[in-house]
């Protein structure tokens, strides 16, 4: 080979290494630039430190476990949880029917008994739900349960559903373990059934299984566009389109099993309910079923509960947190829910719907109702009519002919009544007594009253009686809107035993007494009239005994008799000033959602313009968004987009879902004022956050620290400490964690999933030795907290004291897992029994979620941890749940919605809350303001206010700190915030109030870690360095590595080239010396 | 006017086939970026878009023209091309890729493929397109093989030694 060809070789294979290099070199430089963006996600993910602690050995001889955990190991811990998560399933699982069609009791079926299980679900039933609320993969499975109880399974029927569930069981489309996804139902029919069918039980046991899950509602209604999601490979099996009715299968063996019980096979059919979204009801009668009971999405350890409850080792004792509808379609607020909402025949299922001021635009140009699939309005018409709200108030109305109530069918509507729930035994309540009284808060006195009732076991069985204390304001015709019954409070009976009496006290504020009158006072305000107070064991009950109170009979169209015996009534004067302020703060209490209704933007055309669903006239105001046959009835709210619309959401400083925040629209209120910028980096003092834990206590005793107090100067000292690299990197990398600031020695934290419990592995906090798991490097590390059953059946549970210790149990699994923050509970409302993501949240009634969820967040902080309660507000539904806008009067806000946020933290201590994904009238929830002015101002929140997924946000919500953000649930570029900048980091100076609303983010949050177990070990005087991890190193050394190499195969072109060319070059030279020489 | 289209004539003759790939990669440069900025100039994706990102595609569409106009440094051009290229497209990615995080946040799934906003598709296939055409380019002919010959006065008349 000539040297010439051989220098051609190399040249060719030098420029495909160059090629080769440059691309690769390109691409590193890429993924290593958004790989930095997320380091501290990343650095979680490999479980690599991102701190280092230097502790003070003199510091070591006190006591630094502030939080300490009730036992020795993690198998004790997670035993513990079993004890828990199947308690809780033995008290909130929910007996709707007991009886056959002689009126006999069918359960229990007694130890011994012989049972037969039959659906596909009986051996995969749905124990959580899914998305990042879902539970693990730890499970007790139906039939071992069911046979720890005592009884006997039909094991061949049971054996051949597991062989054959792949064939007939529900069905996920490819990928659908994660978010917004359906299932099919599923089953098999019944002539395919062995003939282990027919052998001889006592009880022929259904189990009726419903998922549901993040990102997708329910289906209510046959739309192609819901099941495209399947693909040609699924058959749905949804009647009507309803995945909350029986499918035709399911319908068919039920109907077998009852002749069967007829023909004798059985002495009874029972179906369990397995669904946290309640399938409506009307089959029961139709079909002649002798048992019913509610079982929601049970969780690992339900299924000792169901055993245990079948055979009569317990009573049940849960009462619904849902109304049990008979037929969904009569409920109104279907009308304005998930994909009812568009009026297009076949609307997108998605939940997603960012929108921008140009293609608001491009809606106002046209004029048109907003069936884009791109501008999604949810408008949330019923008012506070909701659930039993509406049921019972339309109810009573009707009863009283009043409020053109029109021919409301009660027992047409509703199955079973919320709060309902039977027993083994009978109980008898006694002695009602109301002691109207007073209390003192911060040097005023308020009304308190003081409810006591007697509740006597009258039956055979030892069993407990959750007692509810429902209310009935006045309603004045065209005044604020009330609902007939309001549940003000609860109790719960220890086990009784056969005619053994409890007294169960209760308690009610004179608060609760007010309304919210959005329209006149614009604040809360306790009307003139007649107040009743009544306990009673539903809601329905409830009303019969007011009605009867006031002389109704069942000959006024009255169900069922009430009983006045259970009924105190009262009179008030009108009161427009004492609740007009904070019982939490002293603030004013004031409009803070008028931005919300839809009535703002009111136009000529009629568009825009919601009536509300309203007692002074029902028919005229009721919507109903399906027909009977579960069509489409497409009654519905129709939001046209307006100038004005647009110019507002323009004003809402970036865009309809903040992903549009951008520093050219930061408000002019976050310009520098008169107090210039805050301080950072100081020196003058040197506090460690560990120092603001507790005041200094002379004993040293962790369990005797008085903390210091939230306002306290010295937290102004150890904020002027933060530098300002500290704090942009807090405030800009949220995702599932707070970061570690080397300023003022703060650790990093790690905020976690899930919605209805922890479920993050043991070793989530073991990058930074946090949790006692890592710490005492437990066996069990690696594995889960057990599987939390649904909030709902925590709520149905009616009962604060179990609630407050299974929140200790949440706190121990987090604090062995090294986890401080939750991402949870759920806290939006069950509006509808479709929506996905009910697992996760408690009720339709927000007094009885937010008192459940307070005790638990109230168990939680005994082990230092605390809650991010979500999705904070109207965030109710999941299509659309990102960028929709949702529309609601400030009543229905703030006496529903915003009801749990107010109770768990005014009255439990919650700190902190998680924003939702969708506006609130034109305003993103995070740039709404209300973090701020509500839940700081008024209910006195202290802590740290994350936003939901930034992902879906377009990684930017630097603008909605100023607003009350705290955190990212995401990462967002430290470069968000430059336009804040003082002038000493080489900013502007331009936004000192930007950054003093920064700097008070930080406050919240460091205020919040302080009292949580991330300080477990940390002394005060430990210093904390903030340290580079491996995979950092590792990327930066991959990175220089192919820069070297796209040196060496440049440098190996260049010097080919030049030899190549070297005698042209010559010739070229020599020429032109020639020519010199010339 | 006849020597200059004789000239442009005479230009074209004597190209080879990597020019046309250039310029080719050229003609797609435009496309990507048109429709590119086109496609986020809308508020709904503007804070996806990045601005470096159409300043290195205009500077390779001027380079790749540029360069491939001279015999020295027509062998340049795919590389200006490819390499600017290149960095546009990082750069795409870099300011685009929680754009992905949120349509593919369910999974990658058929329906999220099928409903990713076209603008993004379009930039993807045109820069996968573009650096495939450009890199092709480097590795062939810029100028056709012609043996070098010499003419009275001893200039060289053509030589094509695409290095």
């Amino acid at each position: 080979m000539s040297k010439s060809k051989h220098l051609k070789g190399l040249l060719l294979t030098g420029k495909i290494c160059l090629t080769a290099t440059t691309v690769l070199f390109a691409i590193i430089s890429t993924a290593s630039s958004i790989a930095m963006e997320n380091a501290g996600t990343i650095s979680a993910f490999l479980n690599q430190p991102t701190q280092i602690l230097e502790p003070d050995p003199d510091a070591r001889y006190r006591d630094l476990e502030y939080y300490k955990s009730a036992f020795d190991n993690l198998s004790d811990v997670k035993n513990n949880g079993r004890v828990y998560a199947e308690t809780v399933v033995d008290e909130g699982l929910t007996l709707l029917k007991n009886s056959n069609k002689e009126g006999n009791p069918v359960l229990p079926l007694g130890e011994g008994a012989s049972v037969s299980l039959f659906s596909t679900s009986s051996v995969q039933p749905i124990l959580s739900g899914t998305g990042s609320g879902g539970g693990g993969t730890e499970n007790v499975s139906l039939i071992d349960g069911i046979e720890d109880a005592g009884l006997t399974v039909n094991r061949d029927l049971y054996t051949w559903y597991e062989e054959n569930f792949g064939t007939y069981g529900r069905q996920w489309p490819a990928g659908a373990s994660g978010v917004g996804k359906f299932a099919t139902i599923g089953d098999a029919p019944w002539d395919v059934l062995p003939e282990a069918k027919n052998q001889r039980a006592n009880a022929a046991v259904f189990v009726l299984s419903r998922t549901g899950g993040e990102g997708m509602d329910l289906t209510a209604y046959e739309d192609d566009n819901n099941f495209n999601v399947f693909g040609s490979n699924y058959t749905v099996d949804y009647k009507d389109g309803n995945y909350l009715k029986l499918s035709d299968t399911e319908r068919d063996i039920l109907t077998n099993l009852c002749a069967q019980r007829d023909n004798g096979v059985f002495d009874s059919v029972i179906v369990i309910m397995n669904s946290a979204n309640p399938v409506q009801c009307d089959f029961v009668d139709e079909i002649g079923i002798d048992g019913l009971i509610w079982a929601g999405s049970w969780g690992s350890q339900g299924a000792y509960a169901i055993g245990e409850v079948l055979s009569g080792a317990i009573s049940p004792s849960g009462k619904l947190s849902d109304t049990f509808w008979k037929y969904h379609y009569l409920n109104p607020v279907l009308a304005n829910y998930g994909t009812l909402v568009n009026g297009a025949e076949s609307p997108l299922v998605n939940q997603w719907r960012q929108t921008s001021a140009s293609t608001f635009q491009n809606a106002v140009n046209a004029g048109t109702d907003t069936d884009t699939d791109s501008i999604e309005n949810i408008v949330y018409q019923e008012g506070i009519y909701m659930g039993y709200r509406y049921t019972e108030t339309r109810y009573e109305d009707f009863v009283m002919k009043k409020g053109n109530a029109g021919n409301f069918d009660y027992n047409q509507a509703v199955a079973y009544p919320f709060g309902y729930g039977l027993s083994y035994s009978t109980f008898e309540y006694s002695n009602f007594n109301v002691v109207p009284g007073t209390e003192e808060i911060d040097h005023k006195l308020y009304d308190k009253y003081t409810i006591t009732v007697d509740v006597t076991n009258t039956g055979d069985v030892t069993a407990k009686e959750a007692v509810q204390l429902y209310l009935q304001k006045p309603y004045i015709e065209g005044g604020i809107e009330k609902a007939s019954v309001e549940l003000v409070d609860f109790g719960k009976t220890p086990l009784l035993e056969s005619g053994q009496t409890a007294t169960i006290t209760m308690e009610v504020s004179g608060k609760d007494l007010a309304s919210y009158d959005s329209y006149d006072a614009k604040t809360y305000v306790v009307d003139e009239g007649t107040y009743y107070f009544t306990v009673a064991k539903d809601s329905h009950e409830a009303i019969n005994n007011i009605l009867a109170d006031k002389g109704y009979t069942t000959q006024d169209g009255m169900t069922e008799a009430g009983d006045p015996e259970m009924v105190y009534s009262f009179d008030k004067e009108e009161d427009k000033t004492t609740y007009s302020t904070s019982l939490a703060t002293g603030n004013q209490i004031t409009n803070k959602f008028d931005n919300a209704d839809l009535n703002i933007y009111d136009n000529a055309n009629e568009a825009n313009h919601v009536d509300y669903i309203s007692r002074s006239d029902w028919t005229g105001t009721v919507k109903y968004g399906l027909n009977a046959d579960n069509t489409r009835t497409y009654d519905r709210e129709v939001v046209i987009p307006t100038q004005q619309m647009k110019d507002d959401l323009e004003k809402s400083w970036g865009g309809v879902t903040s992903c549009g925040a951008q520093p050219t629209l930061i408000p002019e209120e976050a310009k520098t004022s008169d107090r210039g910028y805050p301080t950072f980096g100081s020196t003058s003092t040197s506090y460690t956050l560990a120092m603001l834990r507790a005041k200094a206590d002379e004993d040293e005793d962790p369990t005797n620290d008085e903390w210091i107090d939230y306002n306290d100067p010295m937290w102004d000292d150890l904020l002027d400490q933060m530098t300002w690299d500290d704090l942009v990197s807090l405030l800009s990398d949220g995702e599932r964690k707070n970061v570690a600031m080397g300023s003022v020695s703060k650790p990093a934290v790690i905020d976690h999933n899930g919605g209805n419990g922890p479920n993050q592995g043991y070793s989530i906090g073991g990058a930074n030795e946090q949790g006692l798991a890592t710490r005492k490097n437990d066996s069990l590390k690696n594995e889960s907290p057990v599987v939390y059953p649904c909030n709902g059946i925590v709520a149905s549970t009616f009962n604060k004291e179990l609630a407050y210790y299974y929140g200790c149990q949440w706190g121990e699994d987090m604090l062995w897992a090294g986890m401080a923050g939750l991402y949870g509970m759920g806290m939006n409302i069950h509006r509808s029994a479709y929506g996905g993501r009910n697992f996760e949240y408690y009720s339709e009634d927000p007094l009885l979620m937010g008192v459940i969820a307070g005790e638990t967040v109230r168990g939680m902080a005994t082990r230092g941890a605390y809650v991010y309660l979500k999705h904070c507000v109207l965030n109710d539904q999941e299509t659309y749940r990102c960028g929709g806008f949702t529309w609601a009067n400030e009543q229905t806000i703030r006496e529903i919605y915003l009801k749990p946020y107010e109770i768990a933290i005014s009255e439990y201590g919650a700190q902190g809350v998680m924003g939702s994904l969708n506006s609130i009238g034109m305003m993103s929830s995070g740039t709404q303001g209300f973090f701020n002015t509500v839940l700081r101002d008024e209910f006195g929140m202290t802590g740290a206010a994350v936003t939901d997924t930034t992902s879906a946000m377009g990684g930017n919500f630097a603008v909605s700190v100023f607003t009350g953000n705290d955190l990212p649930d995401g990462r967002i570029s430290d470069g968000a915030f430059d336009f804040a900048a003082p002038t000493s980091e080489g900013g502007t100076g331009e936004y000192g109030e930007f950054a003093w609303a920064m700097r008070e983010s930080a406050h919240r949050i460091l205020y919040t870690v302080v009292h949580s177990n991330a300080m477990n070990g940390i002394a005060a005087t430990d210093k904390i360095y903030k340290i580079t991890p491996d995979w950092i190193k590792a990327v930066n050394a991959i990175q220089i590595s192919f820069g070297v190499l796209l040196g060496l195969s440049a440098a190996e072109v260049l010097v080919c080239i030049f030899l190549i060319n070297k005698d042209n070059l010559k010739k070229i030279f020599v020429h032109h010396d020639d020519e010199e020489a010339n | 006017m006849q020597n200059v289209i004789l000239g442009i004539k005479n230009f074209f003759k004597r190209r080879g086939i990597g020019f046309y790939f250039t310029m080719g990669g050229v003609l797609l440069s435009v496309i990507e970026v048109i429709i590119y900025s086109v496609a986020f100039s809308t508020m709904d994706y503007a804070q996806y878009f990045s601005q470096p990102a159409v300043i290195c595609s205009v500077f390779a569409i001027i380079l790749g023209v540029g360069l491939s106009l001279t015999k020295w440094t027509e062998s340049l051009a795919p590389v200006a091309l490819g390499v600017l290229e290149l960095a546009a497209f990082m750069l795409f990615i870099k300011d685009g890729y929680w754009y992905f995080t949120t349509q593919f946040f369910g999974g990658i799934t058929m329906q999220a493929i099928v409903t990713t906003y076209y603008g993004y598709l379009c930039s993807i296939i045109l820069f996968l397109l573009i650096l495939g055409v450009s890199i092709a380019s480097v590795f062939l002919r810029q100028s056709k093989q012609i043996k070098q010959t010499e003419n009275e006065g001893g200039n060289e008349v053509c030589q094509n030694q695409n290095i």
